[in-house]
């Protein structure tokens, strides 16, 4: 038992770090911040926190093929939008809400496309890729906005079953990208990508599925924040929130450099970012600290990868 | 090592945010933040817009100014005794990233101070700020019932996706005040905020012009011409500034004083000169003019330089002027002469009503729903023992 233990704990080390950290915080935080524990507090952040985690985990694909997605905030406004105006001119929730899916699909597809295809720079592609997402958004939504979708939507995905889709995405995710041999592919182009590609991999294909689950991720966040304000916005998805996802992906161990990393590590990653914002939010703290402090556990996070992956080039050499 | 690191970092962490919460005291806990007590009858004024505000300024004048040292108030023996009731009040601001947005919240939170003091309150205020993200408003509104807070505060950033919100609120069993925006008019039932504290900009237009009527009859001139710099015309405001504007041409006498229209585009100040340059050039025998918000100023001023129409009152050629909003331009044309009359947005106003308001409605007193606030007028005579004694933003926000 105890070896099984010791093994467990070896096996993962990394999501039981912080799901240590995690806890120290919370267990002061409910100590120190008086509402922080309450039953509403924790369904409320975690109904916060399933937005970003799961983009995380989209982007946390194409980080470790050693990409770069920025405009995953943009492709779940624009996608919201799209869906929204189809859900308010046809009365139809359920077809708007797929339109939302296969919207965000399709502006990964681009990306993806232009990335393994055309060889174009991920930084530019996704950077042009966050502009005209917005702009179509903006176009769509129009001057007035769109109208407010019915009741119906709201009450099916309330914070309940949001939190159900956060934990059956992460899990599904995380097989996908940890368990079976496409994740394998993922990792292996992360890697060595000549390597993979001597060795028989489609990396072309590869990559661009990886920019497509991004996509798709982006697109359920979409769902998730459409349902949190009724309606959708162009607005929904500023360009600050990118910030939000890389830091909970490097936090929660992804590696910018790629080839490593996992869905599970980065949700935990997301969480403690969200888990900041919560605590700030109640404790009443300015916006201008929020931002300067998770700035500053970016940098201290990815100081860390940067000195252990030094550390471990060493010891190879 | 790891472990350490994370040990450290968390801790790290936790002293940083009890580093800076200690900037989110309780907003009012003792009397000595307490400021004039004749500060309610300057909100008279403010929720009576039709009224001659000439003599709501002087009003205003006692209602404590935020760059006043407030714990230097004589007043504070007026202030409630006994032990004071403890409430959480919020604000979600929509963006900090205007200088009038930071004057609604710091002047809201003077208020809460003035109004707790009074009243016996202790105020435990949490302001948090949505960075012009529609779904992090919605977040930290939520966050704001999660504490606890029994009045929250709104500047919308978008008037339809904050109805769910205002659900949310009410079923905490909270009240809500749209603070300076109004939210759509597709609310229905618990979507309606309980309160609404706006500006009123078609009564802003309106005292504005017909004090620009009463200077000039005084100085014993006749318009002859009218110069109207309308503003941004997908802009509501702009379009209720022209209805004030028209009803003091008719309540004037000068329902038929010829008046030409200059089009800003969106607010834009270069496009305001380029208008204006024609117009100012076909009509060199206009003599009054009214501009929907002087931010626009710098355009129309090089509009009327070029024209040759650029002149302080008391010089031959001065076109009589009356601009809104009293950005910090305005002011210093009003200062110099070369505008007349001016009402300023009337940040300090919203403040003043929607604090008194918050606290009424949790006495269960009955409020008005909608309350369309008017800021302070000044003219060039009288700007500067307004600005000695009443809180403008566009003063107190300069830098």
């Amino acid at each position: 038992m105890s070896d099984k233990l010791k093994r467990f704990a070896h096996n993962n080390k990394q999501p039981l770090t912080m799901l240590a950290v995690i806890v120290i915080m919370f267990v002061v935080l409910s100590f120190t911040v008086q509402e922080f524990m309450s039953y509403n507090n924790i369904t409320n952040l975690l109904s916060e926190v399933a937005s970003i985690a799961i983009m995380t985990s989209g982007v946390t694909f194409v980080l470790v093929t050693g990409g770069m997605d920025i405009s995953s905030p943009s492709i779940m406004a624009a996608s919201a939008v799209v869906g929204v105006y189809v859900m308010t001119t046809t009365g139809n929730l359920v077809l708007g809400t797929i339109v939302v899916l296969l919207v965000s699909a399709g502006l990964g597809l681009i990306n993806g496309f232009a990335i393994a295809k055309l060889k174009m720079v991920p930084l530019v592609v996704t950077l042009s890729m966050m502009t005209v997402a917005t702009g179509l958004a903006t176009v769509i939504s129009g001057a007035r906005g769109l109208p407010i979708l019915p009741p119906a939507f709201a009450d099916f995905f309330n914070k309940y079953t949001v939190i159900g889709m956060l934990i059956v995405a992460a899990a599904i995710l995380d097989y996908i990208l940890y368990r079976t041999s496409f994740g394998r592919k993922i990792y292996y182009i992360g890697n060595n990508q000549n390597a993979a590609k001597v060795s028989g991999v489609n990396n072309d294909l590869i990559i661009m599925s990886t920019y497509v689950i991004s996509g798709v991720c982006a697109g359920i966040a979409g769902i998730i924040n459409t349902a949190n304000i009724s309606t959708a916005r162009a607005s929904m998805g500023p360009q600050s929130q990118i910030l939000d996802i890389i830091s909970a992906a490097v936090i929660g161990g992804v590696s910018v450099n790629g080839g490593k990393g996992r869905v599970r590590e980065a949700c935990l990653g997301a969480l403690l970012i969200g888990g900041i914002s919560n605590v700030m939010n109640l404790m009443g703290v300015s916006d201008y600290y929020t931002t300067l402090i998770k700035g500053s556990i970016i940098i201290f996070a990815m100081g860390i990868a940067s000195l252990r992956s030094n550390i471990a080039e060493k010891k190879g050499a | 090592m790891k472990k350490f690191i994370s040990m450290i970092l968390t801790v790290a962490m936790i002293v940083s945010l009890s580093a800076c919460s200690s900037a989110s005291k309780p907003a009012a806990s003792a009397d000595t933040s307490v400021q004039s007590a004749s500060s309610s009858e300057s909100v008279s004024n403010a929720g009576s817009p039709a009224q001659d505000i000439s003599n709501s300024s002087a009003s205003a004048s006692n209602a404590g100014s935020p760059t006043q040292d407030m714990s230097s108030s004589s007043e504070s023996a007026s202030t409630a005794s006994g032990p004071k009731k403890q409430i959480k009040m919020g604000l979600a601001m929509n963006s900090l990233q205007a200088p009038a947005f930071h004057a609604w919240a710091d002047y809201l939170k003077k208020r809460i101070d003035y109004e707790a003091a009074q009243r016996g309150y202790e105020v435990e205020f949490t302001e948090l700020n949505a960075n012009n993200d529609v779904t992090k408003q919605a977040n930290d509104i939520k966050d704001l019932i999660a504490k606890g807070c029994k009045v929250i505060f709104c500047p919308c950033l978008d008037s339809k996706a904050i109805l769910q919100s205002v659900q949310e609120v009410h079923d905490a069993g909270a009240i809500y005040v749209s603070y300076c925006r109004e939210v759509s008019k597709e609310a229905t039932g618990s979507q309606v905020p309980d309160i609404t504290v706006n500006f009123s900009s078609e009564e802003q237009a309106y005292v504005g012009v017909m004090k620009l009527f009463d200077i000039m009859k005084a100085d014993g001139v006749t318009p002859v011409k009218m110069i109207d710099v309308f503003g941004d015309t997908t802009d509501e405001n702009s379009h209720n500034r022209e209805t004030g504007l028209r009803r003091a041409l008719k309540d004037a006498g000068y329902e038929n004083l010829p008046v030409v229209t200059v089009d800003c585009g969106r607010w834009e100040p270069d496009v305001a000169m380029q208008n204006a340059e024609p117009v100012l050039a076909a009509n060199p025998d206009a003599n009054c003019m009214y501009v929907s918000s002087d931010f626009l100023m710098s355009g129309v001023q090089t509009a009327m330089e070029n024209a040759n129409m650029w002149f302080p009152r008391g010089e031959e050629g001065h076109v009589y002027t009356d601009t809104s909003d009293m950005f910090p331009i305005g002011i210093d044309l009003l200062r110099q002469k070369y505008i007349d009359t001016a009402v300023d947005q009337g940040c300090y106003n919203f403040a003043v009503e929607a604090a008194k308001s918050a606290f009424d409605l949790l006495e269960g007193k009955e409020v008005e729903k909608v309350q369309l606030v008017l800021g302070t007028q000044a003219t060039d005579d009288d700007i500067e023992q307004v600005l000695a004694t009443t809180p403008l933003w566009g003063n107190d926000y300069r830098d």
